[in-house]
C-alpha cells in the first residue's frame, strides 16, 4: 500500500474536522447530541473566507455581516499569518474543497489519463483565471451592500458539507456538481478559475518569507516540475515561484518531480535574482 | 533554511490550533451568535436595537426580549399560533420551511419578521421588498401601528398565508404538524433548543433550577444544552431531572 504523504494526511485531518463541525451543528439543530468540544459551531464560524466577505463592513466599523462571528475573523488572521510564511499553503494543505477536487481528480486521472488536466487550451486557461478576481469583487461588493453572506447561495464548499441538511441553495448544489464533474477532467477547477479566497492567498506567494525556488545552476531542464504542478504552472523557466495560482502543494519540490538534489526547494527568501 | 512538506504541515496545524486556543483564552473565540441585535449608531434612534440585524437563528422569544413584541402577537401574525410548538423558542428561519409552498417570487421568512418588527416599532428599515402575512398587516392596523394609507400600500406585498401553510416534516424538532391538543401540555418540551427562559415559562422555579444545576444561570437566553456543555454537565441527565419537575401534578 502506498504511503500517504504528510500533505495528504493534513488534508484528511482538516476534511474530517470540517465534517465533524457540520455534523455537530446539524445535530444541535435537530436536538440531537452534538460532538463534545465542538457543539453548535457553524461552518461559517470556522471558514476564513468569511473574513474576506465581511472585510469592508469590519474595517468601516459597521460590524460583521450576518452569519459571521469573531471566530471567523480569528481564522482569517491565522490563515493570513500562514500565508506570510508559506504563501498559499492553506490551499494545498488545508482547504477541504481543494481536497475533494483532488480526490475526484485521482479518479479522473485513471479514467482519462491522456486528457486529464490538459483539456483547457493555454490561451483560454490564462484568461479564465481572471474570473477569480471577478468573483472576489462581486463577493465583497454584494456582502457589503446587503450585510448578508450572499456567496453562501453559490458556495460549493458550504454545499459540500451541508447538502444533506436542507439549508443549501439549489444554485450552490449546481455549482458544487459542476466543480466535482469538472474535477474529473481538470485538476482543481474551482481553485484555478473561480476561487475568490485562492486569489487572496495567491497574493501572499509574492511576499512569502519561505519561497519555492528553482536553482538554475543545478536544474537540468527536464521540465518534470511543470508536469507535476496541479495548477498547470510553467515552473521550469522561473527562479522563484510567485504566481498567484500556486497552491504551495510542494509537488514540484518532491523527489518524484525533481530528481536533482537541492534544485526545486522552498527556502528562506527564495533564490536571489 | 530549507522547508519541506512536513515542516509546513506541522507549522500550519500548530498555528491554527494554537491560535484558536490562544483566542479562546483571550476571549476572542466567539463562534456562535450572541443573539443580541446591533443598535443604531447614530440619528434619532441611536442606541435602539436595529431590526435590520435580526437573524434567522433568533427566536420569537428573542424578538420579544429586544423589541417588546409579545410572542403571542408574533405567532398570530405569522400563522403559527395554532401549531403545537413552543412559540418562545421558535426560530425565524423555520418560517421559510413552513411557507415552502409559496411561489418563487414570494417569501415569508426572516426578512418578513424584520419588516414586521420595523413597522410595529416604528423603526427605520432598509429592505422593504419582503412579503409579510396578511394577518400581520391586520395586526399592525388593528393596533394602530400603521394608518389606512400605509395598509393599502402594503397590501401589494401581503400574502394570505393561511392558504399556504404547509404540513411540515415529521422528524422536525422545531415544528410539528398542527394538532388540536392541550397547548400547555405540548409546550413543555425540553430539547436541544430549549433556552433557560423557557424553563421558567414552563413553570420551573429558581429553587428547582438550583437543585438541578446548582445555580440559576445568569444568561437566560442561553440554550440549556450549551449551558450543560459549558459546565461539564450531562444534558440528558439534567433534562430528565427537569422533566420530572414538569411531570409533577403541582407544576403550573
Amino acid at each position: 500500500m502506498k504511503k500517504l504523504s504528510i500533505r495528504r494526511i493534513t488534508q484528511i485531518l482538516f476534511f474530517a474536522i470540517v465534517l465533524a463541525v457540520t455534523y455537530s451543528k446539524n445535530a444541535t439543530e435537530l436536538g440531537l447530541t452534538p460532538i463534545p468540544f465542538i457543539g453548535g459551531v457553524s461552518l461559517h464560524a470556522i471558514c476564513p473566507f468569511g473574513g474576506v466577505a465581511t472585510f469592508y463592513t469590519f474595517i468601516t466599523g459597521q460590524g460583521l455581516i450576518s452569519k459571521i462571528h469573531n471566530s471567523t475573523m480569528v481564522m482569517f488572521v491565522l490563515v493570513l499569518a500562514g500565508g506570510v510564511l508559506f504563501g498559499s499553503a492553506f490551499c494545498g494543505f488545508i482547504c477541504p474543497l481543494g481536497t475533494i477536487q483532488e480526490w475526484v481528480g485521482r479518479l479522473g486521472k485513471k479514467l482519462f489519463p491522456k486528457q486529464y488536466n490538459q483539456i483547457v487550451p493555454v490561451k483560454w486557461d490564462n484568461k479564465l483565471r481572471y474570473l477569480r478576481y471577478v468573483v472576489l469583487a462581486a463577493v465583497i461588493y454584494f456582502s457589503s451592500m446587503t450585510f448578508k453572506l450572499v456567496f453562501a447561495d453559490y458556495d460549493p464548499y458550504f454545499a459540500l458539507f451541508n447538502f444533506y441538511a436542507g439549508e443549501v441553495a439549489f444554485t450552490a448544489i449546481v455549482v458544487l456538481a459542476v466543480v466535482l464533474i469538472s474535477s474529473l477532467f481538470i485538476e482543481r477547477p474551482w481553485c484555478k478559475y473561480l476561487c475568490p479566497f485562492g486569489i487572496i492567498m495567491g497574493w501572499f506567494n509574492k511576499i512569502r518569507i519561505f519561497k519555492i525556488a528553482r536553482n538554475t545552476n543545478s536544474c537540468i531542464n527536464c521540465k518534470k516540475c511543470d508536469k507535476a504542478c496541479p495548477m498547470n504552472l510553467v515552473i521550469s523557466d522561473k527562479q522563484n515561484i510567485t504566481s498567484t495560482s500556486c497552491i504551495s502543494c510542494m509537488e514540484c519540490t518532491s523527489d518524484n518531480a525533481c530528481l536533482v538534489e537541492d534544485t526545486m526547494i522552498m527556502k528562506l527568501g527564495g533564490i536571489g535574482k | 533554511m530549507r522547508i519541506d512538506s512536513k515542516i509546513i504541515a506541522i507549522v500550519l496545524v500548530v498555528m491554527i490550533f494554537g491560535g484558536i486556543a490562544t483566542a479562546d483564552v483571550l476571549g476572542f473565540w466567539e463562534s456562535e451568535s450572541s443573539k443580541i441585535p446591533a443598535k443604531y449608531s447614530s440619528g434619532e434612534f441611536a442606541g435602539t436595537y436595529n431590526p435590520d440585524d435580526i437573524r434567522g437563528s433568533y427566536t420569537f422569544g428573542d424578538i420579544q426580549n429586544y423589541f417588546d413584541i409579545s410572542v403571542e402577537t408574533l405567532a398570530d401574525a405569522f400563522g403559527i399560533n395554532n401549531m403545537t410548538i413552543d412559540i418562545y423558542s421558535f426560530q425565524l428561519k423555520s418560517l421559510e420551511e413552513i411557507y415552502i409552498g409559496l411561489s418563487d417570487d414570494q417569501e415569508i421568512g426572516t426578512g418578513s419578521v424584520k419588516y414586521f418588527v420595523a413597522l410595529y416599532t416604528g423603526l427605520p428599515y432598509t429592505d422593504e421588498s419582503d412579503n409579510i402575512p396578511l394577518r400581520a398587516l391586520e395586526i399592525l392596523f388593528e393596533e394602530g401601528k400603521i394608518d389606512t394609507d400605509l395598509r393599502d400600500k402594503l397590501m401589494d406585498i401581503a400574502i394570505d398565508t393561511s392558504l399556504y401553510l404547509s404540513p411540515v416534516k415529521e422528524n422536525d424538532s422545531d415544528i410539528e404538524t398542527p394538532v388540536a391538543t392541550d397547548e400547555h401540555e405540548t409546550e413543555k418540551i425540553i430539547n436541544g433548543n430549549t433556552i433557560i427562559n423557557d424553563l421558567f415559562s414552563y413553570g420551573i422555579t429558581e429553587p428547582q433550577l438550583i437543585e438541578v444545576l446548582g445555580e440559576v444561570p445568569t444568561s437566560k437566553n442561553m440554550k440549556l444544552r450549551d449551558y450543560c456543555t459549558e459546565k461539564g454537565l450531562s444534558f440528558s441527565a439534567i433534562k430528565s431531572k427537569l422533566t420530572e419537575f414538569l411531570d409533577e401534578p403541582s407544576s403550573p
